[in-house]
């Protein structure tokens, strides 16, 4: 019975030391509040771009019809302007796509690109008349913002353009109906979230389940495979990171808007809205919350500053992306774009334990 | 009649045999739990996921002649898995049944490294002895049909090989436990607990750091210890109750799939006699014995025993190689698999390779994530010899696409147990020039605190 005592003490002892609170302890700073985190994640940066993209959207269309209307240099100017402007909210969703918006991949019907100008050559050239419900039968590389941009600035010059488009009627009813398909698909892709439609904030809110298809895990890996995205296939590719291709602009997303840099730009902001979740809990918190370092400093705070690194090398590059491609400080915003990815992809999710785990499932 | 009480009494303690009963019962156990493991996988969809779907698989040194087979191929391996279980658990046809489980199973297990769990290990092993034990002696298929001579004891070997196997899994598993991160830093419980905050109950707790450490101390107590309460017959009951609670709730924790369960059941065989007499009587209906039953003994052939002991041994030493490298363990992972290292780390890394032509001077990146599953690249990104292996496929690749002598380095970045990530391997290191081989890897960096 000895033995059997003996057993039974120092189990007790364990069980003692791992269910009763010792008093002594510190108290942890209030458990972290996830629910707390994706509330305010989808109020304060998710929700906001999602209306922001409707709202672009529809004004896009409105001065799109108002050029058909009255086809002259303002308003081909304030076409393009809002062509950028609705591009550049298109970018913050681009970073939102997990949840709903990657199971349904509607993402790809308003921004995919490149582009494929034959098809939209054949379709101006035909003779079905184009209106929304043509585009909408079209696939996804015929339409959304990069088909709209291949006819609005194919042609750089603007005296040059206009006298195209005037000649060519098509042309205009082709961005007419192009920017009325895409409004309609930024009412869809934002019912997704909203509230008033299929309202996934609520399940995006309510899901704190620490897995994989957790709502920390989908963002985080998002935000992770995003950046993987924006290093190798916004940039490195355009770069001629591949053996034996040259660098060549026509990689480079929005390259004929001369918008590229202000492309990624946007990428980083929303994912700073993200990471910080405006004045409210963020995952710079979380971080913090947990204590997560790199050399010796605050893991938040160094995603921070490289963020802050990259959005001012993007900001100071002139004239546009396609120009500076052979500079260096081109190659150093790819590098520092790279370390950003590093921080991210692997001090940030195995701070948070959301690394991949075997088949989803099973690890050990 | 099989079932009665009577036959343990009549030998002594020091008898040179034992009953055959807990085997049978381990038997059919394990026949249960890999038919159901089998099925678990099948309808999760992983044999397509792991096994079908990708076009490059990391190999084990000295087995990189298994390849995965065809779609068709990879489904009847899994057939056959879930038959051969199913035989096992029947004890029909026992002795193929466990010899086709225990290929199989292994094959399988061989086609991809990425794949490697502890307890995948131990099911191989365990499938491997059951081959060389005679586990269809009683309450079997075998012995109703009349095509095996019942027998109600036999060699103590031949249960004890298994004890003395799960003994091994604890008690390494334990001592891999033993090192300052784990011990006095509570690491990586500390930085996967907090994850786990939200579990109803016990959840609120778990962002205490004290509770990392009790959950680490006891872990490592536990595991060095439950071999010895369970063998031993007076603290066995409670020992088991621990077994039973202490796997539920690393079951709860953590993603560790049927692992738990196999223990909890696995564990039963420490149990005496009458226990599992008790159980095998339940099964009195299917295993009837044929009328003609001649009891014998089963006795173990001494080449047998041999080499049990040299398997022990060597099961005994294996663990202990990662001493003959230099560096630090859990960074290197030189001898760290195959010896019940159970989630020991919290380690992530991301590798970009660099290539160059030396005739043009040329150079450009590849990136793992398109040749890779997602499981895969997180499993390569950490594993030196996994990174090498990559290597090597890019150079094939490249050569393929007319650039005849690649020079392909990685830069790599790992974190490890929330250390900041750093500079995992030489990034000047040619890996094209390097061959995977047991000595040690003069291309890892070392770890700097």
């Amino acid at each position: 019975m000895k033995n059997c005592r003996a057993f039974i003490f120092v189990l007790l002892a364990f069980l003692a030391a791992a269910c009763k609170e010792d008093p002594k302890d510190d108290q942890p700073a209030d458990s972290f509040d996830r629910k707390a985190l994706f509330t305010n994640l989808s109020e304060t940066a998710i929700l906001p771009a999602f209306l922001d993209f409707v709202k672009q959207a529809d004004s896009l269309q409105q001065i799109a019809e108002a050029f058909r209307l009255q086809p002259d240099l303002p308003n081909l100017s304030a076409l393009r302007d809002q062509w950028i402007q609705t591009k550049f909210a298109s970018k913050q969703i681009e970073l939102l796509k997990f949840g709903p918006l990657n199971d349904t991949k509607m993402y790809s019907l308003v921004d995919k690109w490149p582009t494929n100008e034959g098809f939209i050559e054949g379709f101006i050239n035909g003779s079905d008349p184009i209106t929304e419900s043509f585009i909408q039968g079209k696939g996804a590389t015929s339409k959304g913002l990069p088909a709209i941009e291949y006819l609005l600035f194919e042609e750089k010059d603007a005296d040059l353009l206009l006298a195209r488009l005037k000649n060519e009627p098509r042309r205009v009813d082709y961005i007419v109906a192009a920017s009325h398909n895409l409004y309609q698909k930024t009412l869809e892709i934002a019912s997704l979230w909203s509230p008033l439609g299929d309202n996934y904030q609520a399940e995006y809110i309510e899901n704190t389940f620490s897995g994989l298809d957790g709502s920390l895990s989908l963002t985080v890996n998002q935000m992770s495979s995003h950046l993987e995205f924006m290093l190798v296939s916004k940039l490195g590719k355009a770069l001629g990171k591949d053996l034996n291709r040259d660098a060549d602009p026509v990689y480079l997303e929005a390259y004929r808007s001369g918008v590229s840099a202000g492309c990624l730009l946007e990428n980083l902001l929303i994912f700073r809205e993200l990471f910080k979740g405006g004045a409210g809990l963020g995952f710079d918190d979380y971080l913090d919350y947990l204590n997560a370092k790199k050399d010796n400093e605050l893991l938040s705070r160094r995603i921070l500053d490289q963020v802050q690194d990259l959005e001012n090398r993007l900001s100071n590059i002139s004239p546009s992306l396609k120009e500076t491609l052979d500079q260096t400080t081109t190659e150093d915003l790819y590098q520092e774009l790279r370390e950003l990815l590093v921080l991210v992809k692997v001090d940030m999710a195995s701070a948070l334990s959301v690394t991949l785990t075997f088949t989803d499932n099973d690890g050990d | 009649m099989m079932g009665t009480r009577a036959t343990g009494k009549s030998f002594t303690p020091f008898a040179s045999t034992a009953s055959l009963a807990p085997l049978a019962v381990f038997r059919i156990i394990f026949g249960v739990l890999m038919l159901f493991s089998t099925l678990r996988f099948w309808v999760y969809g992983w044999i397509d996921d792991l096994y079908i779907k990708p076009s490059f698989h990391f190999k084990y040194y000295g087995f990189e002649w298994v390849q995965a087979l065809s779609a068709e191929g990879m489904y009847g391996l899994f057939t056959l898995m879930a038959v051969a279980s199913l035989l096992i658990a029947l004890g029909l046809a026992y002795r193929v049944a466990a010899v086709l489980f225990f290929l199989a199973f292994t094959y399988v297990e061989l086609i991809d490294v990425t794949t490697y769990l502890n307890h995948y290990y131990f099911v191989s092993l365990v499938a491997f002895l059951l081959i060389w034990l005679p586990a269809n002696r009683l309450y079997s298929l075998d012995v109703r049909f009349g095509w095996k001579q019942p027998a109600l004891r036999g060699s103590p070997w031949f249960v004890n090989i298994i004890r003395l196997q799960l003994a091994i899994v604890y008690f390494y598993a334990g001592v891999a436990k033993l090192n300052p991160e784990w011990m006095l830093e509570a690491l990586p419980l500390k930085i996967w607990l907090p994850a786990k905050a939200d579990m109803p109950l016990i959840g609120p707790l778990l962002d205490y750091e004290w509770v990392a450490y009790a959950f680490s101390w006891f872990g490592a107590f536990y595991d060095l210890t439950i071999p010895f309460f369970l063998w031993n017959r007076k603290t066995r009951p409670f020992a088991y109750i621990t077994v039973i609670i202490f796997h539920i709730l690393t079951w709860l924790l953590f993603p560790i799939g049927v692992f738990p369960w196999v223990m909890i059941f696995s564990t039963l065989i420490f149990f005496g006699d009458d226990f599992h007499q008790k159980v095998l009587s339940r099964l009195d209906g299917i295993f009837k014995l044929p009328a003609s039953a001649n009891f014998t003994q089963s006795r173990i052939h001494p080449a047998l025993r041999i080499f049990f002991i040299i398997f022990l041994a060597w099961q005994v030493l294996w663990p202990w190689r990662f001493m003959a490298y230099p560096g630090k363990l859990f960074w290197t992972e030189q001898g760290y698999r195959l010896s019940w290292r159970v989630m020991l780390m919290e380690k992530a890394g991301y590798v970009t390779f660099h290539i160059t032509d030396p005739r043009t001077g040329r150079s450009g990146e590849a990136h793992p994530s398109d040749y890779l599953t997602p499981n895969q690249e997180k499993q390569m990104s950490t594993q030196p010899d996994l990174i090498l292996q990559f290597a090597h496929y890019l150079e094939k690749e490249y050569q393929a696409k007319g650039v005849e002598d690649p020079v392909i380095t990685a830069e790599a970045y790992v974190t490890l147990n929330g250390q900041g990530s750093r500079l995992f391997i030489d990034p000047e290191a040619d890996l094209t020039e390097k061959d995977d081989s047991f000595a040690p890897k003069e291309w890892i960096l070392d770890y700097e605190d």
